[in-house]
């Protein structure tokens, strides 16, 4: 007799799997196989002549599931949904095994085996279910527990700060716990407490496993309150429900309601990585960082569920066996510990201890001077001034010569000079001026520097010198950045504790800016130079920032050189931003960068809207010729339509536009298109100020009829909304702007008065304050002719 | 007139009920904005940040909204999506149709400019024109993932397949690289067809391009095929950006080695970044026509560098290798019922009329002072940036501009009292425009202008300079090209000679 066990995902059930059977083979005499799916294609003549085959695997090979159908098996025991259409066993018995496989654990597996051995006709005893936790405690060295007050009662750590662990239960059942003791001896190495938690991870509709959420409810929460101070997740995709059975996958990465859970627990979530694809050698080597599905599954699926700082902790690799084995990347484990210490620290520490340093964008190539403090929408300087003042009210120490408004802040900035060399700054200004809030000197510098990984400074050395020979003027010009008097100059304005800088050069050094200085330019993969390093360094080891802030959408750091994502301790944002909690303002409509700042430079990203938006609405009076034109055409007045013509000629050529047909009638169609494209536009109503959106209703309505001006796949245009409810073909008013319709209006002028028509009824709305939910039709039925016998009067 | 025949369709009564829902959801979430302040400070105490979801307010993800959360992205494994499709064959259709009508033949290659914002806000519009330009579609999986790509037959199709050379964005490539896996097996089939060279353009280029290379002896089958090109793994842009603002460039085919420079690594399906200038600057000879998709006005070609660096840039390198008429086009899909191709002139236009001499977004941008200012300056530079890659910038656009903000008194005042480095920034922007024969004004105007840039300097050197002993740049404009820097000469080396064996 021939037994065949596939098992993938892993393999993980495959040693405790060929232990069990060779026992049973004793005993019973049969041929057996226990393989991974990856190599299960080497065995398709056993499969083939197999009398059963058991399968736990997402996808067969086609020789492999060719072998299974045409083969000997009288039975088939297909545990997943993919490869169920092999099997051949009745429901009561598909349903025992996968509780037993399942549940698992030594013996469950036992009796899978007996089981089988059963249906094929052998005569043993299957043993009844041995119940086995499906979460629980489990520290390395002090074994389970299942329950969290259990623990900390056996735990020595128990009095210092908590940090949870959450990963797969059957890592903890199938001993893959290396990875998890690196990381605990790393945390508990730094003075910490661990609570290793393991989960199921998903309802099992079957067996009535617990989900994450039920897990972190059950072991993170006592009395209703978090236990730990952080958490560490190590599980793969959302981590809170999402409802495994919505059909389309993207309407699954919404906000979950499982969120109010992890608010209630309140405290950071991080997304350790660990590759299922690749060992730790392969993606040390691997200039991409993590594999795309690794990406996918454990860091943008668990970013939806506000998971942050997605550091590589584990890669694994194929045992000779066909088990997949995890294998920690201890440094990366250490460094996480670090990271892990300072969100406790800042957690811990009342307001007014709190050390905060604020970065600010400062693009060299923009002109240094004329952009301080920008980022895409955001009036920087005013937001950050108002932020002062609000630390200021919850009792932060900000000293006491706060500027009153963004235009004091920025007149601080630019009479101290507290800024980068540049054009019109020298570093003598700078200093002279007192925009050094301190120096950096050579030694402390290069204590830093021999920290670096040895790749680094060597890189760093042939981009931009020895850092003792560019302190000392030993190197060309264009190589030494804020260097004064020998040492590295750290430019910005202190506020009692909060420390405020423009991002230092990253890839141009001095106050030159041309061809010869901008050494980006011959080399995109350049290090930064030493003094950027020497700021950033600064602000956490000398001014021991509790959080640095970059804020304003968009800097240099998460570009830095380095993997594209899963970094390592050789990549310039992960060196630069050392241990310290990040956060990042960013703004909501710009997913693309943000995402990078997020996963390259382990920022935790607080976005804001983009400013209010409002119709372009230029080039007034060619418009009005453009719509007498029409009128006048098809009124029938030649004469006039000629005489119009010809103004609308002469504006047209006054105005620059662009004329390239003969024909009057394509002319003014010519005209017509680039007119509409221009008023058509939605442009930014200034700049929003973070935490201030619009309140003036005329603002906002305009605004909200601005954004909804299109069709897009989530909403119809609400001009074609209104256009239709009063019987226009909106279509034909956007293809053809330059006709006249059945009101006596331009199709162009139609559409502008579609817009005006449902700015002023938003603005009705929003002034009688109406309950969204409330609006009827009649409601809005009397205020759409009111207000449309407004528009039209105009 | 007519007007009384308004009468309410009581039939569509509901859906205006739901636009004007929609209206209120809206202008709730903008005041519940409020809240981005406790976002930041839930930050500071070191807590949980409660995410949200990210994209395009104009494309009706209202969503997005109220911000103060930690936002995340989309799932890239449903890209395209089945609407975002259908966008993709049209605009598809309407590219080629641009290029149809002025030159009476299909486009050969269309060059595309190719960012994450594709996938991350569009749903993979652009994508999706994309193999729908090779003549092949995605498969979906029933949960709406892509599962792979399917050839559409010559006589479905009804024109030839058209060749697309990509340049990605380094964001997309880290990630979004489905994109590339895409592109790449739709590349591979579609070479892999018994078709005639008329009929598939993309198989035609890859057997020129396999012969061509091997007579080099400097690459095979995969630089033949490689469609995706982009900045060396862990770096970001194209390098024009730093020329242009360092004035570090002399002449178009300058900046076009640099393009090069900063473009020639494959990303394929094998490749991750190996370099092969050759294979690139092959794949630019054929090209017709350099796109990209406008999706949104919640950005603006002048908005980043990366803009003219990345568009204006291929455009530049393609017309200094072939010295032919290239087109040069946004695909408008900012309403995705009404989908556009606009010529990049009239593109810097739209934004110049709508923002850069709209006074009431000069008004508005000014209420913000200083941090305005900057916002002037840096769309300014960027227009210059436009000019310098395509010389597409009207000369009355630089005399409006000129007028505008550095000839006009009273907002040179305001620059004076709020940003003067900001004013310096835009005339000093303008004179090096006007001396690199970008410009061309009356001698008149560009003496005021002088005038008036030596002024400013004067109020710098005056205000700015003096307690300090080194001396200053101020507003020298120091033209300095590749060969007079002997590290960048050596770092172009490559470039240079594979520009030379190709061209």
């Amino acid at each position: 007799m021939r037994l065949t066990f596939i098992i993938g995902y892993g393999g993980f059930t495959i040693g405790v799997l060929s232990k069990l059977l060779a026992e049973k083979a004793r005993d019973f005499g049969f041929e057996y196989i226990v393989v991974s799916d990856k190599v299960c294609s080497e065995h398709v003549d056993f499969i083939r002549r197999s009398d059963a085959v058991f399968i736990y695997s997402n996808e067969l090979p086609e020789d492999v599931e060719d072998a299974i159908k045409k083969g000997n098996a009288k039975l088939v025991i297909a545990l997943s949904d993919s490869c169920s259409h092999l099997t051949k066993a009745s429901p009561v018995v598909v349903s025992k095994a996968w509780t037993f496989y399942k549940t698992g654990g030594e013996e469950n597996l036992r009796a899978l085996i007996h089981l089988i051995l059963r249906e094929v006709g052998l005569s043993v005893e299957v043993p009844e279910l041995k119940e086995v936790p499906w979460h629980g405690i489990l520290h390395p060295d002090l074994g389970f527990f299942n329950s969290t007050r259990e623990y900390l009662k056996a735990y020595p750590y128990a009095d210092r700060p908590l940090v949870g662990l959450l990963f797969y239960r059957n890592q903890a059942i199938y001993g893959q716990l290396g990875y998890i003791r690196a990381l605990v001896m790393a945390l508990e190495g730094e003075g910490l407490g661990v609570v290793p938690v393991f989960t199921y991870g998903f309802k099992d509709a079957l067996l009535n496993t617990p989900t994450a959420e039920d897990t972190i409810r059950e072991f993170f929460l006592i009395d209703g309150k978090s236990v730990v101070d952080i958490v560490i997740n190590l599980t793969s995709f959302f981590l809170l429900d999402h409802g495994r059975r919505v059909k389309n996958s993207s309407e699954r990465f919404k906000v979950a309601s499982g969120v109010q859970l992890l608010k209630k627990l309140g405290v950071p979530i991080i997304s350790a990585v660990v590759s299922f694809h690749q060992s730790v050698e392969e993606w040390l080597r691997d200039e991409r960082g993590v594999d795309y599905l690794t990406q996918v599954y454990r860091i943008i699926m668990p970013e939806v569920d506000g998971l942050i700082e997605p550091i590589f902790v584990a890669g694994s690799k194929v045992s000779p066996d066909g088990v997949r084995v995890y294998e920690a990347f201890e440094e990366h484990a250490k460094y996480l510990a670090r990271r892990i210490k300072r969100w406790i620290k800042l957690r811990r520490k009342r307001p007014e201890e709190r050390r905060i340093a604020i970065i600010l964008i400062n693009p060299p190539c923009k002109g240094l001077e004329a952009s301080l403090a920008v980022g895409l929408g955001l009036d920087v300087p005013e937001s950050v001034t108002r932020l002062l003042h609000r630390l200021k009210e919850l009792g932060y120490n900000v000293g006491d010569r706060l500027p009153k408004d963004g235009k004091e802040f920025v007149r601080m900035f630019m009479e101290r000079k507290a800024i980068s060399e540049f054009r019109w700054t020298s570093v003598d200004d700078i200093v002279r001026s007192g925009g050094a809030v301190a120096f950096v000197d050579a030694d402390t510098y290069m204590r830093w520097f021999e920290e670096l990984p040895s790749n680094v400074k060597e890189k760093m050395i042939a981009d931009w010198g020895h850092p003792l020979d560019v302190l000392s003027g030993r190197v060309s010009r264009e190589l030494v950045g804020m260097v004064y008097g020998g040492k590295f100059v750290i430019p910005g304005i202190l506020f009692g504790n909060v420390f405020i800088t423009p991002q230092p050069k990253y890839g141009c050094a001095g106050p030159v800016c041309d061809g010869r200085v901008c050494r980006i330019l011959h080399d995109p993969s350049i290090a930064p130079p030493h003094q950027w390093l020497a700021v950033y360094r600064w602000i956490t080891r000398v001014f021991k920032a509790d959080l640095v802030i970059h804020f304003g959408t968009h800097g240099a750091l998460e570009f830095r050189p380095g993997k594209g994502v899963g970094l390592s301790p050789s990549c310039w944002p992960e060196i630069s931003i050392d241990d310290v909690p990040h956060l990042y303002v960013y703004v909501v409509s710009n997913p693309m960068e943000g995402v990078i700042a997020k996963r390259r430079s382990y920022a935790v990203l607080v976005d804001h809207m983009y400013p209010p938006m409002c119709k372009a609405d230029a080039l007034d009076e060619i418009d009005t010729l453009l719509n007498q034109y029409t009128h006048a055409k098809q009124l029938g007045e030649t004469t006039r339509a000629q005489v119009i013509y010809e103004k609308l000629l002469k504006v047209a050529r006054e105005n620059n536009i662009p004329l390239t047909e003969d024909e009057p009638d394509k002319t003014v169609e010519e005209i017509h298109r680039y007119v509409s494209a221009v008023r058509n536009t939605q442009i930014e109503a200034g700049l929003h100020v973070f935490g201030h959106p619009p309140e003036d209703p005329d603002v906002l309505a305009e605004h909200v009829a601005t954004i909804m001006a299109f069709d897009s796949y989530n909403c119809p245009s609400i001009r074609r909304v209104l256009a239709e409810v009063l019987g226009l073909n909106y279509d034909d008013l956007r293809r053809n702007s330059d006709r006249l319709n059945q009101l006596g209006l331009t199709n162009g002028e139609t559409l502008d008065l579609l817009h005006r028509l449902a700015v002023r009824m938003i603005k009705r709305l929003l002034v009688t304050d109406i309950n969204p939910q409330r609006l009827t039709s009649d409601v809005i039925l009397k205020i759409l002719k009111e207000e449309l016998e407004e528009v039209l009067k105009c | 007139m007519l007007r009384t025949s308004l009468k309410p369709r009581v039939e569509k009564v509901d859906e205006l009920v739901k636009v004007f829902k929609v209206a209120l959801e809206v202008a709730k979430r903008v005041k519940d904005c409020k809240c981005e302040l406790d976002g930041l400070l839930a930050g500071f105490n070191g807590a949980y940040i409660e995410p949200g979801p990210s994209g395009a307010l104009t494309r009706g993800k209202i969503d997005v909204l109220p911000t103060g959360r930690n936002f995340y992205a989309v799932n890239p494994m449903a890209i395209p999506t089945p609407a975002a499709w259908k966008v993709g064959i049209e605009t598809a259709e309407k590219l080629i149709r641009h290029y149809l009508e002025r030159h009476g033949r299909y486009p050969e290659t269309v060059g595309q400019v190719l960012w994450s914002i594709d996938g991350y806000k569009a749903d993979g519009e652009q994508l999706a024109q994309i193999l729908y330009l090779f003549g092949t579609r995605p498969v979906w999986a029933s949960d709406g993932s892509v599962r792979g790509i399917e050839v559409i037959p010559l006589k479905e199709l009804g024109r030839p397949r058209i060749d697309v050379v990509v340049r990605i964005s380094g964001i997309l490539r880290d990630t979004l690289p489905n994109y590339i896996y895409l592109i790449d097996d739709a590349v591979s089939k579609v070479v892999a067809l018994d078709e005639p060279p008329e009929m598939n353009f993309v198989r035609k280029h890859y057997l020129e391009r396999l012969e061509e290379l091997k007579k080099l002896g400097v690459g095979r089958e995969e630089e033949a095929r490689c469609r995706v090109w982009c900045s060396p793994p862990g770096t970001y842009g194209t390098g024009v950006n730093y020329a242009v603002e360092a004035s570090a460039w002399r002449s178009g085919e300058d900046l076009a080695k640099v393009w090069v420079q900063w473009s020639c690594y494959m990303y394929t399906r094998n490749s991750f970044g190996k370099p092969s200038p050759e294979a690139l600057i092959m794949s630019l000879k054929t090209v017709d026509l350099v796109t990209r998709n406008h999706i949104s006005d919640e950005h603006d070609p002048f908005n980043c560098c990366c803009y003219f660096a990345y568009h204006g840039g291929f455009y530049n390198t393609v017309k200094n290798l072939t010295g032919r008429e290239v087109e040069v086009v946004v695909v408008d899909t900012r309403d995705v019922s009404f989908t556009d191709v606009r010529t990049i002139k009239n593109e810097i236009e739209r934004i110049v009329r709508a923002k850069l001499l709209n006074p009431a977004w000069i008004e508005r941008m000014k209420r913000h002072g200083y941090r305005g200012a900057s916002e002037f300056s840096r769309k300014i530079l960027h227009l210059y940036g436009w000019s310098a890659t395509t010389n597409m910038v009207a000369d009355w656009v630089f005399d409006e501009i000129a007028k505008t903000y550095v000839l006009d008194d009273e907002m040179r005042q305001w620059f004076e009292q709020n940003n003067i480095w900001a004013l310096e920034e835009i005339a000093r922007r303008l004179i090096e425009a006007a001396e690199r024969g970008l410009w061309k004004t009356s001698a008149e105007l560009l003496k005021r202008l002088k005038e008036a840039y030596a002024e400013i300097e004067g109020v710098l050197e005056e205000t700015m300079v003096g307690v300090g002993e080194s001396e200053i740049q101020g507003g020298t404009i120091r033209l300095i090209s590749p060969d007079e820097v002997e590290v960048w000469k050596k770092k172009l080396s490559e470039v240079e000679r594979a520009w030379k064996r190709v061209k």
